[in-house]
């Protein structure tokens, strides 16, 4: 075969590394770009085309150097603007990424992207009034972009009218029925609103059209759940993990169920998931529930002399520091998975320090030693104790004090391992279990008695609070 | 020599042809004409080479070199030169020149071994003449008889070092004899003397990855292609080596880029569309192969190749003119006829897909691909008792090459067992909906699953296997030595066999017996493999009831229930209340492959139809989105007295959609005598009753086997005349009909058909026990 002759049309194949850019096909794009490269000047657009690609492939810095070089030549490009509006949103540079977006729609009023871009990044800034007005004039210009609506109703939303973002979501589903997006956002908007009646049609709706996905069954099943609906809900999960069979969020959720064998903890993506989604309503969610742990830990603790160095375990939002802030303790540390609910414990400015880590990982690479260690609703998130309880004896100083709650195991369930799965994802322990754990883990057990942990519905659900003491050395 | 004639050789030697010709006097003497036509040779121009020589000749120039450049000319032209050269040879029988002409008049013709003989004869008049040694090592290399080619091309290199070819050559021979190390070696060489053969990359990476340094070889391109971003060469070469090394993503990324830059040459598009068709990106891959196949309209193998592929995206018509095409231009070889075969079965023409398969098993009678395509073609068309197509079944299996690797040896009876799934269909796919469920559900303290099957990643079905796969190995696109090689080396007890003798089956590997049990379950399981290696056959007492053990060369294992476990997509939409309650008539539907559909059937379905007046007919496959084909089919019916108004023909849709058309359907009537698999679950879930006529072979009696595992019975009928009367009694019967829709998915739910745990400690069961007995032979 003859020398292979080159396609030498280079705005040719600058369309082609647009789309595959456009398309993710990073891979494809890049050995293109380079041949361009060596066929023709560079300009502009081919520099747009480099900051894209740069930034799809990770190179933030790159494609920001790009950005600036190109963005000095041709102030008044908008594709530019937006590109690089679109990175410094991304990259959490939102005021900078406002004044971009905000640019481009100066110069191009009429950019339904340009003004779905601000209306989002406005919304990230906590601008939901100006958003809403952005995102409703861009989204009229295209009724049919998922992101823009999406963006609409959580506008609306934050500005407490979920009314308004469910009727936002329910256009759009009347508009492109097979979108599951917009029922996943409806429905985790009932959800979130504690509407579960209502989350529950939306979702069997769904599923009777075929507009379904893990996400709307999942949802359905917590709905189901929230309702008391609990084998319902079973069947819910069993179906989400058939769509989404690798995801242990729902794959935890069945094995809850009985349904699947089960890992013998909660994934730690599990309970970052969980816990990220409920920060801003945890405490009055949990309060709602009858949620009594830091009372019960609070009494415990201000009955016995005072001590410090305090380590909280699974402090979520830091309720328990709230419940002991007035106690004579030393400085707290609180460790949790979930970002969002640290940032909220954080706020509360009772810790000393807050760490993002699992549990386990924590105590296994602490080298500190801590007077009381305290977990609050933990243990529903392991199976077997046995190594948490290990962990926790590893970082009591001689003498200190470990303090639990558990949730309980009927004393007629037969479990040989003296725990087990609930249907609601969490575990149950029997005092058995708790017992033969502390004696593992070398801790004495000063006290273990039984408490009601939190009320499900009207109904109390029976607990263990435990105190474990390390032998004075 | 003249002057003119002198001065127009030397011209013609530098490449001026032109020149050549306007140096030559006019009127011309011998000498000139004999010159003129050495020109005409050159330029291909053979009439006129002919007339001038022969004018030469008439004016007495009768030396050697004319007489065989007429030769030459005539033999072009059709006429018998080999006469006249062999007439040269004979009056200067020390010469070469006129054998080895003849050797490529021969090889031109397609006479091979006429071609070797005369290209022998050349070499023995001058061992050093490098063509007849570059094209006698070549036809050995064709007939895959390598050690004489190698001789010849050890030689040939020596003496002609600078040619590319002969390191190319001595490189397929390399690689044939089992020496990838040394083919690697000399496709470099051919590669560094002509650096813009694609073709010498290309066999360079693969003869690097099968010498286990294909990882080097990719650093070494990913090197050059970074040097030079315009070398599309290496960039082909890179894409083809990631495509061989099985990372298919980024080769296709490569290809395609590649392609982009190179739009007009055939090798970067035929590898990007190889690569595609293996990644099963058939909407991608079309398009790359139809681009390839126009820019290379000569290369059989990509006519052939686009024709297949042309099949798997049911485009079977465009297919099925191309192989006729071809056939018609290059003969009627197996392989097209078995792909046209195919392409004719899926048109529902499923008599003349018999008749094709039959000639392709007479043209390669040791092809297995020929028997399983009769086999399959007789599965669809009918008139071949279950004992025919076993034996059919054991003529393919015949075929397949066996190595002497020991078969593994089943030792404790009671240990946890590895299961190794084959298939290149665990994903959305009726393996997928049939099986997955079952595996979910076994004890995974008895067994361990490990996958070989596609490339990972894929659907949610498939995600399903990987999530309870302890490893997953690709094994698609693998020679078959190498798939089993991987089975023996990961320890797998038991070989489930997931494929059969489908397009992308792994037989070819389970004849090496890399198992110590070896079982057929679902996917192409249409009848016996035919297979001595193929341990257990997984069945039920419908699907095969006592008596049935002739038609099968496996033993059967029969489940308590059914022998498949249907797991239904979570996102079915509602079945929706029966059509006919409406007032309207009563719609009959199938939706299955047209290739099921045959003139018996259309038959059948037409007298319902005429018993039933009020009653339409809808009909959804591909193949209806094409519309002669469709329009074909309405004919048929009209033959039998049935109005087209009373046809409603769907084409393709996507899985949810073909879901929701049962809503629109009262009965389904399935075919036969190949049923409907997991149609005939997809009706029953979505609250359609299946009428189903119950055959000899296993695919004949898949619907009765679910229908009886859902307890319906009832509705599978013992002939054709029986399964007319059922059809009219039913329609007759609105009330019962919607009675049975309104329960029928909750039915279906709690039977045998969908109960996964229950089939799961069956199929753990089953399993074991074969185990244990395989444990007790001696």
């Amino acid at each position: 075969m003859s020398a292979l002759m080159l396609n030498r049309d280079v705005d040719d194949l600058l369309r082609q590394i647009r789309g595959l850019v456009a398309g993710g096909r990073v891979a494809a794009a890049r050995p293109l770009l380079s041949a361009v490269q060596r066929l023709a000047e560079p300009s502009p657009e081919m520099w747009e085309i480099e900051a894209r690609l740069l930034l799809r492939e990770g190179r933030g810095a790159e494609a920001f150097a790009v950005l600036d070089r190109a963005l000095a030549l041709r102030p008044d490009s908008v594709s530019l603007r937006l590109c690089r509006a679109g990175a410094r949103a991304d990259a959490g540079e939102l005021a900078l990424a406002a004044a971009d977006a905000a640019d481009a729609v100066l110069l191009a009023p009429g950019d339904a992207p340009a003004k779905a871009l601000l209306g989002a990044v406005l919304l990230e800034l906590g601008r939901a009034a100006d958003a809403r007005a952005c995102l409703a004039e861009a989204l009229r210009a295209v009724p049919q972009d998922l992101d823009t609506r999406l963006a609409l109703a959580r506008a609306e939303e934050t500005l407490g009218d979920w009314r308004a973002a469910l009727a936002v979501l329910q256009a759009g589903i009347a508009l492109a029925p097979a979108r599951i997006g917009l029922r996943t956002a409806a429905i985790l908007l009932l959800v979130k609103r504690e509407a579960f009646a209502e989350a529950v049609a939306m979702a069997t709706t769904a599923r009777a059209d075929g507009a379904t996905d893990a996400c709307v069954l999942g949802l359905l099943g917590h709905a189901l759940s929230s309702l008391g609906r609990h084998d319902d809900a079973s069947g819910a999960y069993a179906e989400a993990l058939k769509l989404a069979p690798e995801d242990p969020y729902v794959r935890h959720l069945v094995a809850a169920a009985g349904l699947v064998p089960d890992l013998g903890r909660a994934p730690p993506d599990y309970v970052r998931v969980v816990f990220d989604g409920y920060a801003p309503r945890f405490d009055a969610h949990l309060m709602g529930l009858g949620y009594r742990i830091p009372g019960l830990v609070r009494a415990v603790v201000a009955a016995a002399p005072a001590a410090g160095p305090v380590l909280d375990l699974g402090c979520g939002t830091g309720l328990m520091a709230v419940a002991l802030s007035d106690l004579p303790l030393g400085p707290t540390v609180g460790v949790d998975l979930s970002r969002r609910m640290l940032a909220a414990a954080a706020q509360r400015g009772l810790y000393a320090e807050l760490h993002e880590c699992d549990i386990e990982a924590f105590l296994a690479a602490e080298p500190r030693r801590f007077a009381l260690l305290l977990a609050g609703d933990v243990c529903p998130y392991f199976g077997d104790l046995t190594p948490l309880l290990r962990g926790a004896a590893a970082r009591l100083e001689a003498g200190g004090r470990f303090v639990f709650s558990a949730e309980a195991l009927a004393d007629a369930t037969p479990d040989a391992r003296g725990w087990q799965l609930g249907k609601q994802g969490r575990y149950r322990h029997g005092a058995g279990h708790i017992l033969a754990a502390a004696a593992a883990a070398g801790l004495t057990v000063e006290e273990l008695r039984p408490e009601v942990v939190r009320y499900e519905g009207e109904a109390p659900v029976p607990g263990l609070l435990a105190v474990l003491r390390s032998a004075a050395r | 020599m003249s002057r003119p004639a002198q001065t127009a050789l030397e011209r013609l030697h530098a490449g001026d042809r032109r020149g050549a010709l306007a140096a030559l006097p006019d009127p011309a003497g011998a000498e000139e004409h004999a010159v003129a036509g050495m020109v005409h040779l050159a330029t291909g121009d053979w009439a006129a080479a002919r007339a001038a020589l022969a004018t030469a000749l008439g004016l007495g120039e009768a030396g050697p070199a004319t007489l065989l450049n007429l030769a030459l000319a005539e033999d072009r032209l059709g006429a018998d030169g080999r006469a006249r050269m062999r007439a040269v040879a004979a009056l200067w029988p020390q010469w070469d020149e006129p054998r080895l002409r003849l050797a490529e008049s021969f090889r031109r013709a397609g006479d091979e071994s006429a071609a070797l003989a005369e290209y022998v004869r050349t070499l023995a008049l001058n061992a050093d003449r490098a063509e007849a040694l570059l094209g006698a090592a070549v036809l050995h290399l064709g007939r895959e008889d390598a050690a004489p080619a190698l001789t010849l091309l050890l030689r040939l290199c020596a003496l002609a070092p600078d040619q590319a070819e002969a390191w190319d050559a001595l490189g397929i021979a390399r690689r044939q004899t089992g020496d990838p190390a040394a083919a690697e070696a000399a496709f470099a060489m051919a590669q560094r003397l002509r650096p813009a053969q694609v073709s010498f990359a290309l066999r360079r990476g693969d003869a690097a990855c099968a010498a286990g340094g294909g990882e080097r070889e990719l650093a070494r391109l990913e090197e050059a292609c970074a040097r030079d971003p315009l070398d599309i060469v290496q960039m082909t070469a890179r894409g083809a080596l990631l495509h061989r090394l099985g990372r298919l993503d980024a080769a296709a990324d490569v290809l395609g880029a590649a392609a982009a830059l190179a739009p007009d040459a055939p090798e970067p598009a035929a590898a990007l569309a190889a690569c595609l068709v293996q990644a099963n990106r058939m909407s991608l891959a079309v398009p790359a192969l139809r681009r390839a196949a126009a820019l290379a309209p000569d290369d059989v193998i990509l006519q052939n190749n686009l024709a297949v592929a042309l099949t798997r995206i049911h485009s079977y018509r465009e297919a099925r003119e191309l192989l006729d095409g071809l056939i018609a231009a290059h003969g009627a070889r197996a392989p097209f006829l078995c792909n046209l075969a195919n392409a004719l079965v899926c048109l529902g023409l499923q008599d003349e897909g018999v008749e094709v398969a039959r000639r392709a098993t007479e043209r390669a009678p040791g092809m297995h691909l020929a028997w399983r395509t009769l086999a399959g073609a007789l599965t669809y068309a009918g008139g071949a008792s279950a004992g025919t197509l076993r034996a059919l079944a054991e003529r393919a299996a015949a075929t397949l090459p066996r190595g002497h690797a020991a078969a593994p040896v089943a030792r404790d009876p009671e240990r946890r067992l590895r299961l190794g799934l084959l298939s290149a269909t665990l994903k959305t796919h009726p393996v997928g909906w049939l099986t997955v469920a079952g595996f979910e559900t076994l004890d995974p303290r008895a067994f361990e699953i490990v996958c070989l099957g596609q490339e990972p990643g894929g659907d949610a079905l498939q995600r399903r296997f990987a999530a309870i796969a302890a490893g997953w190995h690709v094994v698609t696109g693998k020679p078959a030595e190498e798939v089993a090689a991987s089975i023996r080396d990961r320890g797998i007890d038991v070989l489930i066999d997931l494929s059969g003798w489908g397009d992308q089956g792994m037989l070819a590997a389970c004849a090496e017996r890399p198992a110590p049990l070896q079982v057929k379950w679902v996917g192409m399981q249409a009848h016996t493999t035919g297979m001595p290696e193929i341990d257990l056959f997984l069945t039920d007492r419908w699907e095969t009831p006592a008596g049935f053990e002739p038609f099968y060369t496996e033993r059967l294992l029969r489940m308590p229930d059914g022998y498949v476990v249907y797991s239904p997509p979570p996102d079915a939409p509602h079945p929706g209340p029966l059509p006919a309650a409406t007032g309207r008539g009563i719609t009959f539907g199938c939706l299955n492959n047209l290739a099921k559909i045959t003139p018996r059937v259309i038959a059948t379905w037409a007298a319902i139809l005429r018993r039933v007046p009020d009653a339409r007919l809808l009909l959804k496959a591909h193949q209806f989105s094409d519309a002669p084909t469709a329009e074909r089919i309405r004919a048929a019916f009209a033959a039998h007295g049935i109005d087209a108004a009373r046809l409603e023909l769907r084409g393709s849709s996507s899985l949810r959609d073909q879901l929701a058309q049962h809503r629109a359907i009262d009965i389904v009537l399935d075919p036969f005598p190949y049923t409907g698999g997991l149609t005939t679950c997809e009706a029953l879930w979505m609250g359609v009753p299946v009428l189903a006529l119950a055959g000899e072979s296993f695919a004949g009696r898949h619907s009765a086997s679910h229908l009886s595992n859902a307890g319906l019975a009832d509705w599978i009928a013992a002939d054709t005349a029986e399964y007319v009367e059922r059809a009219v009694a039913w329609a007759a019967d609105r009330p019962a009909l919607a009675r049975l829709r309104a329960g029928l998915r909750e039915r279906v739910a709690a039977s045998p058909l969908c109960d996964a745990p229950r089939f799961g400690r069956h199929l753990g069961a089953a399993l074991r026990g074969a185990w244990r007995e395989a444990c007790a032979r001696p």
